[in-house]
């Protein structure tokens, strides 16, 4: 027996057979907020007008981030940063909202208080606004560099932000570390083997371009995952160097709660537990190498944490917001970021609620421990005791009794000891269908950050050393 | 071309690539390195002390029937001294557990365990197949989890037992992480990654085989030849679970370490103190004793639903207004027997164990 089409199913009365459509929308088609209009848009069952959708989201943003502004965390009458303002422009929907809402709240006559006149707050809270977008196109050969488009659309829209270019060979690349009042680094360049032990060896003396660098990098890193997540890991880091060159207090990132959510996931799914508070925001404190005086922390925030992808896109829609960035990295289908993309999203479908729950839910969460440092690699803090753990659940070896690292292995023998738990899965974890290539256990250079890092552990051992008892002094 | 020596002994050729580390390791590796993984659990955790009795959680199904001859032969090989039970629980589902306990009792026969089978028939007076006749398909994954949780906890009690393990694997726990982060469950997200879970009014539950991959138990039983019953449940699996389950498999297929990486994320954070403080109260289930986050446990309002011909009164809370809307419970309502801690260590008087 077949279907039948709609006309045949119709009953005999005329009555219609089909299944009504369940409403998008839980009660009336009116606006919640001004009850007169009618509705334009429905976010999570509640219906929305265009005129009060707008304030909706300004609002959205504010409070995602005005409490923020001021070190001690709470809110005040007066705004007042300590430094600059930082935002990172992926070119994307989400950081194309955030610059917009930016200029219309802090930097724009439009934002007037009908009582008091002009909103003094627009003056600008943060007194220099960076703009820096960060070119990966690098890491693929056929994606194509956006800079230049990304240059046009900044100066032309905001003209007053200044525009900072950053490519991501520049985490390779000694003249950029200078550039940014990066720190000392070690005068030979330092290599990690991308075996399971992360041998650190020393290049040769001939070193390749930081292009190169980076290249190799990406070729010798195991999985498509690593290869997502290193390209994250690399530009927040980068913006945050760049934040501090520019004397920012403040970095701001366009991610949505969407974003957020599939952040939060991938993370979780990556080993990442640790630092899932970091997720959605950070108080990043410039390593001990690059103190230039007074150092302070620079706070990472999301302010569009709250807003979902589909208000993004709404948002920009109706402001007429052209979106730049196309970019799609190529062959990341089978990545942890991107297979949780495509499951979240499936999943909000069925279950709307699905992307605030879990950026609720991870709200409720700290790490267990006090962080041992910070990883050399993502910056971010640093879980004692990963080498026990992780020998206690998987035996590598029959001869291996306990796992030996000591302050006496450091610098020089391995660079594990300095990497959190996400960072390690990043360089050793290997695919199910990965099998020996030559690239396998490459030795790849390390970011400039890791070597200044690297220096930092060996002046640390060279402090101590004439307390370390070898093993001929037993 | 030359074998593929072993990436542990060097000796003998590999015949298997381990998913937990993808090393390629020979057979006898593989029995090692997976035992000896599982011992390590216990005693890192100090699970068992000499004389403790241990129930084994046993579905007949891959999971306990590895657990309940590693347990045994780690009882043996490094002298635990403790007492080994195997307790299933029938469900009433006709066609799949009546099989599956079919396997559990040449269990009993092959690892010399005496055996104790507990029905919810006898329990709760209700088979899941009487259960899935009255609600459908839908949900019926709902009663039967809160019904095997009691089940076990009043079968231990009835063996007199210190102890329960069951075989819940590390993709088990990975999932639970998962799902609980999705569906905001900030309770159990607290406590999923626990190896141990004991409260002042429950019997010990751990979990031995955390870390170990459901893939190597699969190739445990499958290289030992271990007799165990392989079929999926007839009544549909949970669909949140499902949804999760499959989304874990894809992860494991793009980096098998997703499994053990999640569960490290797991044990990594911990609920916020003052949100801990918001959460309810555990306290003793009126009509049954067993212990509760309400005034009645999941099981007895489930059960009253049912009883009274309105089973969503147990899964949503509108369901359950209208219940009590319609006045107080019948007298005469079946309920379940008042649950009572076992009395203490030595065998209990009153065991009916099945050595059929």
């Amino acid at each position: 027996m077949s279907c039948g089409t709609a006309a045949e199913i119709e009953g005999a009365r005329g009555e219609s057979m089909l299944m009504t459509k369940k409403p998008k929308h839980d009660r009336s088609n009116a606006c919640v907020k001004c009850k007169e209009n009618g509705g334009n848009i429905v976010i999570r069952h509640v219906v929305y007008c265009k005129s009060c959708f707008d304030p909706f989201v300004k609002h959205k943003f504010k409070k995602g981030l005005e409490p923020f502004i001021n070190v001690s965390g709470q809110k005040k009458a007066v705004l007042k940063p300590w430094g600059n303002l930082t935002i990172g422009f992926s070119g994307g929907l989400g950081s194309t909202v955030l610059l917009d809402l930016v200029k219309r709240c802090y930097y724009s006559s439009e934002e007037v208080d009908e009582k008091k006149g002009n909103n003094p707050r627009n003056d600008g809270i943060w007194k220099k606004v960076t703009v820096c977008f960060v070119d990966v196109s690098e890491v693929y050969p056929e994606a194509l560099d956006e800079t230049s488009q990304v240059a046009q659309y900044i100066q032309g829209s905001y003209p007053t932000f200044k525009f900072v270019p950053v490519r991501l060979s520049d985490a390779f690349d000694k003249r950029w570390w200078k550039a940014v009042r990066g720190g000392p680094l070690t005068t030979s360049d330092f290599g990690v083997q991308l075996d399971p032990d992360l041998a650190l060896r020393i290049l040769d003396a001939s070193s390749p371009t930081p292009l190169e660098s980076l290249q190799t990098y990406f070729r010798s890193l195991p999985t498509q995952t690593a290869a997502h997540s290193s390209i994250q890991t690399l530009v927040r880091v980068l913006l945050l160097h760049v934040a501090r060159s520019t004397d920012s207090s403040h970095l701001l990132l366009g991610t949505s709660l969407t974003s957020l959510a599939i952040s939060l996931i991938s993370g979780i799914s990556q080993g990442g537990g640790y630092n899932v508070r970091e997720e959605a925001q950070e108080d990043w404190m410039p390593p001990p190498t690059l103190k230039e005086g007074k150092e302070r922390a620079i706070r990472l925030v999301r302010p569009l944490r709250d807003v979902g992808v589909k208000e993004c896109e709404i948002y920009a829609w109706w402001r007429e917001l052209k979106v730049v960035g196309k970019h799609k990295w190529p062959g990341g289908g089978q990545s942890i970021a991107s297979l949780t993309k495509e499951f979240i999203l499936g999943l909000e479908k069925d279950y709307p609620s699905t992307v605030s729950t879990i950026t609720r839910t991870c709200a409720k969460l700290v790490s267990k421990d006090q962080p041992s440092g910070t990883c050399s690699i993502c910056q971010r803090p640093l879980q004692g005791g990963l080498d026990t753990w992780k020998s206690q659940i998987s035996i590598r070896s029959l001869t291996e009794v306990t796992p030996a690292r000591s302050v006496q292995d450091l610098p020089l023998s391995s660079l594990t000891p300095l990497l959190c738990y996400s960072c390690q899965g990043t360089l050793t974890s290997r695919s199910s269908k990965s099998v020996s290539t030559a690239e396998n256990g490459a030795t790849v250079s390390l970011p400039v950050w890791t070597q200044a890092k690297l220096l930092d552990q060996e002046a640390m051992k060279g402090e101590i050393e004439e307390f370390l008892l070898s093993d001929e002094d037993e | 071309m030359a074998p593929k020596l072993c990436a542990l002994c060097a000796k003998s050729r590999a015949i298997l690539k381990r998913p937990k580390t993808g090393q390629q390791i020979c057979k006898e590796c593989f029995f090692y390195v997976f035992e000896t993984e599982v011992h390590n659990t216990i005693t890192q955790s100090q699970l068992f002390k000499p004389g403790d009795r241990v129930a084994i959680g046993a579905s007949g199904g891959k999971d306990s029937t590895v657990l309940a001859y590693v347990m045994k032969t780690l009882n043996e090989r490094y002298d635990y001294g403790v007492h080994l039970y195997l307790l299933s629980i029938d469900e009433g589902i006709t066609g799949y557990r009546d099989d599956s306990l079919e396997t559990v009792k040449r269990n009993q026969q092959q690892y010399s365990m005496p055996l104790k089978i507990l029905s919810y028939n006898d329990l709760y007076g209700w088979t899941m197949d009487a259960v899935v006749a009255q609600i459908g398909k839908k949900n019926n994954c709902t009663f039967c989890g809160v019904f095997r949780r009691q089940a076990l906890d009043r079968g231990a009690a009835m063996l007199n037992v210190d102890h329960i393990v069951t075989g819940h694997n590390a993709d088990d726990i990975a999932e639970t992480v998962l799902m609980n982060v999705m569906r905001g469950d900030i309770a159990r997200l607290g406590r999923c990654t626990s190896i141990c879970t004991q409260g002042e009014d429950t019997i010990k539950r751990s979990k031995p085989f955390k870390y170990a991959y459901e893939k190597e138990i699969v190739m445990y039983a499958y290289f030992k030849k271990l007799d165990y019953f392989s079929t999926e449940c007839i009544y549909s699996p949970d669909a949140y679970r499902g949804h999760a389950r499959a989304f874990l498999k894809d992860l494991e297929a793009a980096r098998p370490s997703a499994i053990i990486d999640i569960i490290h994320s797991g044990e990594a954070f911990a609920v916020k103190e003052e949100v801990k403080a918001t959460q309810k109260a555990q306290q003793t289930c009126k009509r049954c004793g067993y212990m509760s986050s309400n005034e009645l446990c999941k099981a007895c309002s489930l059960l009253e639903g049912l009883e009274r011909g309105a089973a969503a009164a147990g899964v949503t809370d509108r369901a359950r207004k209208k219940l009590d809307a319609e006045g107080p419970v019948p007298e005469g309502l079946r309920t379940i027997p008042y649950f009572q801690m076992p009395s203490g260590p030595g065998p209990s008087t009153t065991i009916q164990i099945d050595t059929s």
